[in-house]
């Protein structure tokens, strides 16, 4: 009975060093390519070549069979949803990206076009970001002069997780249509440059 | 005869260590939505990358599913759009989904799982942003035990504490749904398409702030 519970013990220990010492799997880190800016914030700019980046249908975006009066009266604000690989500036691919396009809502009968981005790179965390959308945390603030990036065509990052869970600022969505071939497809390049400071400076 | 002893100790202690880790009741704490939560079904109309099932998340190349990313960097990711009905059976949202598997699971402590980000669009009415974490411990338990012939569960309740220690929830807003707050949970259910991916319910409990 004692060799039992003794080889019992032994055998419930080494399971359970077994399950601590299980190797999960993990990401390859990659390393930010950010350049530091004037103001100081950095800058990264994340690539995605149309249209070999784009995932699904390369022709649209996926919409959703609503029922009719879902949708306002003249039928026109369609919401579009894509999904994308994401590149560094070294042309490896280190991520995805969805963005949702559509009209929402601001009072009755005003609507605004809202673009909501959402990127994550699985080895640094996701960042959360949007023309129109707002923070939920009221109390977060945004570095004044929208760092040196358009303010017209300027988005907010929302919200970060990991490694940018302490940053704020803003980013611009940059389209570069090289051409567009004989099936509509446009060729070229979709960039997003984001321009971050901490947000506690 | 102590050696039979020897063996049949060892095989009881590594079977009483498992099931104590499989159903280990100081686990990861899952969170329901409380009454009152707008509650809505969800599939996906695009998936793209490897689903988590118990075979992917502890990283066994066996009987995944879906098709994983080549490219090392999002080889533990995916990415779909996922349509969100109401109770009437109506499509009611929009959504695109990005999952990446947590890297701090921890199998003593019975937690493995994936963060989320959900962008839901209502149409005509705003878009909800929303960051979540996923124990997926329960669809282990049960597909473990499904595998040893015991019956299982069909749906899983999974939303945990995120790894920022907030309660998986909103975190963006615009239109009606601008500077809304609060939390959601979900179940997984295995899709009825049969294609190793999953289906879930959503209740989402939010409040203007």
């Amino acid at each position: 009975m004692r060799l039992f519970l003794a080889t019992f013990i032994l055998g419930a220990l080494l399971t359970m060093l077994a399950a601590r010492l299980y190797p999960l799997p993990d990401t390859p880190r990659l390393r930010s390519d950010s350049i530091a800016l004037a103001n100081g914030g950095r800058e990264e700019t994340f690539y995605v070549r149309l249209p070999d980046d784009r995932l699904g249908s390369p022709r649209a975006a996926s919409v959703a069979p609503f029922p009719a009066q879902s949708f306002a009266r003249d039928g026109k604000d369609r919401i579009l949803a894509e999904l994308f690989r994401v590149r560094d500036g070294e042309g490896r691919v280190i991520g995805l990206a969805s963005k949702m396009s559509g009209d929402v809502t601001i009072s009755k009968g005003q609507a605004l076009r809202n673009v909501d981005w959402m990127l994550l790179i699985p080895s640094r965390g996701a960042l959360i970001m949007s023309t129109k959308s707002r923070s939920a945390d009221r109390e977060r603030r945004y570095p004044s002069g929208y760092m040196g990036l358009d303010p017209v065509r300027s988005g907010l990052i929302l919200f970060g997780t990991e490694e940018f869970s302490d940053l704020t600022g803003f980013f611009v969505e940059e389209t570069d249509i090289d051409r567009v071939d004989e099936n509509g497809q446009a060729h070229g390049v979709l960039k997003l440059i984001l321009h971050m400071q901490n947000n506690a400076l | 005869m102590n050696r039979l002893i020897t063996i049949l100790g060892l095989v009881c202690g590594c079977v009483a260590a498992l099931a104590a880790l499989l159903f280990n009741p100081l686990g990861s704490v899952v969170i329901n939505a409380g009454m009152g939560a707008d509650i809505y079904d969800w599939s996906a109309l695009e998936f793209h990358g490897v689903e988590f099932d118990e075979m992917t998340l502890l990283g066994l190349p066996l009987r995944a599913s879906g098709q994983a990313f080549t490219a090392a960097g999002i080889e533990s990711a995916n990415a779909s759009i996922i349509v969100l009905r109401g109770p009437d059976g109506e499509a009611a949202a929009l959504a695109t989904r990005l999952v990446a598997l947590d890297e701090t699971g921890n199998l003593l402590r019975g937690d493995l799982g994936v963060n989320t980000y959900t962008n839901i669009y209502w149409p005509n009415r705003g878009s909800l942003l929303l960051y979540g974490y996923e124990n997926r411990w329960p669809v282990i338990r049960d597909n473990v035990m499904g595998a040893l012939g015991q019956s299982s569960e069909s749906s899983w309740l999974v939303s945990a504490l995120r790894r920022d220690g907030e309660l998986s929830g909103a975190v963006g807003g615009s239109g009606v749904l601008e500077g809304i707050g609060g939390r959601y949970s979900e179940t997984l259910h295995p899709n009825p398409a049969g294609d190793g991916t999953f289906a879930g319910r959503i209740s989402l409990e939010l409040s203007f702030r």
